[in-house]
């Protein structure tokens, strides 16, 4: 678990940029729940006064109490998930134009399926570690909070038996997903060695069939578990009353009630591990390219507008060669026109440096990336990478190491303002 | 986050916010009406369930 959120610490950073809309949302939901399951104790103060023999114009309020709680949860549920949706779509929105804006991807089945589901699900991942987890665990809590307040046995006894049969569900439905990918790469291999001739498939089928077999027989278990749950627990309730509880029928009720209400939380937990722990394998195809993009995005927009000089030979971007002809603006670029030294022809230099003084030019309208080891870059950029990934003036950084000297003697005459003759630039 | 028309996202947030205040303004009505509004038999509707 501290892995997968080491792992989803950049979009769970995202996530946390919206602080007043998730609190917001999580109010709203937990408020809705409350209304929710307030409602068997409506059910049994009508049964329990009608017992009593309350007039049936009293009786009345009860069902309208009921309706009042139901209407505001819903409401309150409304704003919940609304805001929720809201968040998903500005993070899934904001992850496919990084994506599509830096992404080295050249398969195309690949950015398909990112742009298609895998995006989105990632998005979805996010928000309901930073939400709906949290939301569920509350349901369970407050729905278990109610029964003890019937019956503090039930309840204490349901709290363990829950904990027991969660904790054993999770740990076999992570076993299926495992044995779902084995069958996964296993019939891809087995169609492989077959498609090229001369191996029989009946054993590495009979194989399957044996993993097969296990991940059935841990489906029994879930459902095994799920049985002894919601329906051999809420049974002792009948038994308690039969040995002579004072509890009221209506608290009977109440307490079956209770009990129902726990499996729809109880199964969509279930149901969010499984579909989390598939989206965050599924996200290993696109997540490195995804986080490069967004780390470089965070940069462009974090910096002042000018030029930035990433000092490593990544050729991610568009070549630097095409920057003065291309009519795409691109943000950024790789250096393929080659190292300036002392001994490179002018022609070459005056060539390199044109290119550059038509990319610091756009860059005062919109911040411009540059990977390069060329130390000429450093008389045109604003800015350059640090080791650890900040920004920092390339004055600053020339200065700390002290390059300086070296660059002046490398670069010559050449600045963005002057030719490679060290004459004034006429544009 | 960039790429989206504000105006639209901000419409949607004002509407929500309304809604919110809407529904707790119900809800400040609901827990008036179960805490003192409604009597039976002396006996607040808060008091029979709890």
């Amino acid at each position: 678990m501290p892995e997968l959120f080491r792992q989803l610490r950049p979009y769970l950073r995202l996530v946390s940029a919206f602080p007043l809309h998730l609190i917001a949302a999580f109010v709203a939901a937990l408020i809705s729940e409350i209304l929710l399951t307030i409602q068997p104790r409506f059910l049994r103060g009508f049964i329990d006064q009608a017992q009593a023999g309350l007039g049936g114009s009293e009786l009345w309020v009860f069902p309208a109490f009921m309706l009042g709680a139901a209407v505001l949860s819903y409401a309150f549920e409304f704003i919940s998930v609304a805001i929720g949706y809201y968040l998903e779509t500005r993070l899934a929105l904001h992850l496919k134009q990084v994506y599509l804006k830096h992404c080295r991807q050249q398969r195309s089945e690949l950015v398909q399926y990112s742009m298609r589901s895998g995006i989105t699900a990632l998005a979805d991942l996010a928000l309901s570690i930073s939400l709906d987890f949290l939301l569920l665990l509350s349901r369970l809590l407050l729905i278990l909070t109610f029964l003890s307040l019937e019956n503090w046995g039930l309840g204490l006894a349901t709290l363990v038996t829950l904990t027991l049969s969660l904790g054993l569900t999770l740990m076999s439905t992570i076993r299926i997903g495992r044995i779902g990918r084995v069958i996964e790469l296993s019939t891809g291999k087995i169609i492989n060695a077959t498609l090229k001739g001369g191996v029989s498939a009946k054993d590495p089928l009979e194989r399957l069939y044996a993993y097969d077999q296990a991940r059935f027989s841990l489906r029994s278990v879930n459902y095994f578990l799920f049985f002894i749950t919601f329906r051999v627990l809420p049974l002792s309730a009948l038994v308690w009353y039969l040995f002579g509880a004072s509890i009221s029928l209506g608290s009977l009720a109440s307490t079956f009630l209770f009990f129902s209400m726990l499996q729809s939380p109880y199964l969509y937990l279930i149901e969010m591990l499984q579909k989390s722990t598939g989206a965050f394998s599924e996200s290993a195809l696109f997540r490195k390219d995804l986080e490069r993009g967004l780390r470089l995005d965070e940069k462009l927009s974090a910096a002042p507008l000018g030029l930035i000089w990433s000092r490593t030979a990544d050729q991610s971007g568009e070549p630097l060669s095409q920057a003065g002809k291309t009519t795409t603006a691109s943000q950024v670029y790789y250096d393929d026109m080659g190292q300036i030294g002392e001994s490179s022809p002018k022609e070459q230099v005056a060539r390199k440096a044109e290119v550059l003084r038509t990319l610091l030019k756009r860059s005062r309208e919109r911040s411009i990336y540059l990977h390069s080891l060329d130390p000429l870059i450093g008389r045109f950029a604003h800015f350059t990478e640090g080791r650890k990934g900040h920004l920092q003036t390339v004055l600053s950084e020339l200065q700390e190491n002290g390059d300086l000297d070296r660059l002046l003697r490398m670069a010559g005459d050449i600045t963005p303002e002057t030719d490679a003759r060290g004459k004034p630039d006429a544009s | 986050m960039r790429g989206e028309n504000p105006m639209r996202a901000d419409l949607w947030l004002a509407r929500l916010l309304g809604l919110w205040f809407l529904s707790f303004a119900g809800l400040l009505l609901f827990l008036y009406l179960l805490l003192i509004g409604v009597e039976i038999e002396g006996r607040s509707m808060f008091q029979l369930l709890f």
